[in-house]
């Protein structure tokens, strides 16, 4: 027992005097070796704080110096433990400022939805605008055709207009509401709608060259055949008067298309008012040269 | 600067204040006993301990504050998606 006390004392001796016999103790500064790779390793690290990393090096340098020199164990460990705190805080303030990063980024995201939300809600309304919008000027249109426009045989180009004649890549085209000329399920034209045609004929005469379609259409209402029939009935009856009115007949032609080529849904009544018209089309130009009678007007219906 | 730290150190990191505390007093003592080399050693290290429970309390803030904003987006997403057309 004594012997032993007299060991460990001599021990202690030996130690506290800095023995060069007794080996370093390699564990603080192995340590600090470990938490610096730790931290150089990580990429957040390097991204978000390089110069705490720099400072752990530094300190791990001066550890690694002292020991190189010989200096005591207890200011190695010292140095040591200052370069393993050092290389803590690098990766510690790392993961902070990656996760103040991410907020920040979260609140754009959050900015993101926000304005998409709102977005959409002006779109809607914006829609919903824009479908009011159309469905009055499709009940104002309504009215204009049910009421016969006053005639101005002054301006010609005017009248045209007004019954809203339009340019288009077959010529000008004229568009007749059914209601306008005739009678409900008549192929008879109404004195209103007569006087209408001839004065369409006469911008025909001013057109010589020009070839005529007669087109007529219905809504979807009733059965194919008795609209294909009445549509033709009512194209015919047009084509006579164009004909009264000094328009060549061979340069007529006539057709009934029944409720093929809606120009609006027949889901509304004025949408179905719309689709029931007439069609006069001035064919100009080139395409009235080319080549063929028949083969022409079908040609140009289906390029719409 | 452990005095800086200790508020959010305290309630994040409250070991690593803990032992910065301790060696503050002991770094007191070290220089009343006429140790200087010694006192300035405790006091370096408590520094170096402070900073880090600093950090350390930073760290942990900033994940939570992440975990709490994500919790808020996926709410707020929901509710849109709710109320929205």
């Amino acid at each position: 027992m004594n012997a032993a006390r007299i060991f460990v004392a001599s021990l202690g001796l030996a130690t506290a005097a800095g023995c060069a016999t007794s080996p370093p103790d390699p564990r603080p500064l192995n340590e600090a070796h470990a938490a610096y790779d730790a931290a150089q390793k990580d990429p957040h690290v390097r991204k978000f704080a390089p110069e705490e990393l720099a400072q752990a090096s530094a300190a791990l340098a001066r550890a690694d110096l002292l020991r190189k020199e010989g200096a005591k164990d207890d200011v190695v460990r010292h140095q040591a433990y200052l370069a393993t705190q050092s290389a803590r805080v690098a990766q510690e303030l790392a993961l902070a400022r990656a996760a103040q990063a991410e907020i920040a980024s979260a609140g754009e995201a959050r900015n993101r939805i926000l304005l998409e939300a709102r977005t959409r809600e002006v779109e809607a309304l914006r829609q919903e605008a824009r479908e009011a919008e159309e469905a009055r000027l499709e009940a104002e249109l309504a009215v204009e055709r049910a009421v016969s426009p006053q005639p101005d045989s002054a301006n010609l180009e005017a009248e045209l207009r007004a019954l809203e004649a339009r340019r288009s890549d077959r010529g000008w085209v004229l568009t007749l509401g059914s209601g306008l000329l005739f009678d409900t399920g008549q192929s008879t034209l109404k004195p209103g709608g007569r006087r209408r045609i001839e004065e369409i004929a006469q911008v025909m005469r001013g057109h010589p060259e020009g070839k005529v379609q007669v087109e007529g259409f219905t809504d979807s209402q009733g059965s194919e055949p008795y609209n294909q029939a009445l549509s033709e009935k009512r194209a015919q009856a047009v084509t006579i008067v164009l004909v009264d009115s000094g328009v060549p007949p061979g340069r007529i032609v006539a057709r009934g298309l029944g409720p093929n080529f809606p120009v609006a849904s027949n889901a509304s009544e004025a949408g179905r008012q719309l689709n029931r018209r007439v069609e006069i089309v001035v064919v100009t130009g080139e395409a009235s040269s080319a080549a063929g009678g028949s083969a022409e007007p079908q040609e140009s219906r289906e390029k719409r | 600067m452990v005095a800086q730290a200790e508020p959010e150190a305290a309630r994040y990191a409250p070991q690593l204040l803990h032992g910065a505390q301790t060696k503050l007093l002991l770094a007191q003592a070290a220089m009343q006993s006429n140790d200087n080399q010694r006192a300035r050693r405790l006091a370096e290290e408590a520094e170096a301990d402070a900073r880090l429970a600093s950090a350390s309390a930073e760290r942990q803030r900033s994940e939570q504050a992440v975990v709490e904003l994500n919790r808020t987006l996926q709410t707020l997403k929901e509710e849109l998606e709710r109320t929205t057309p």
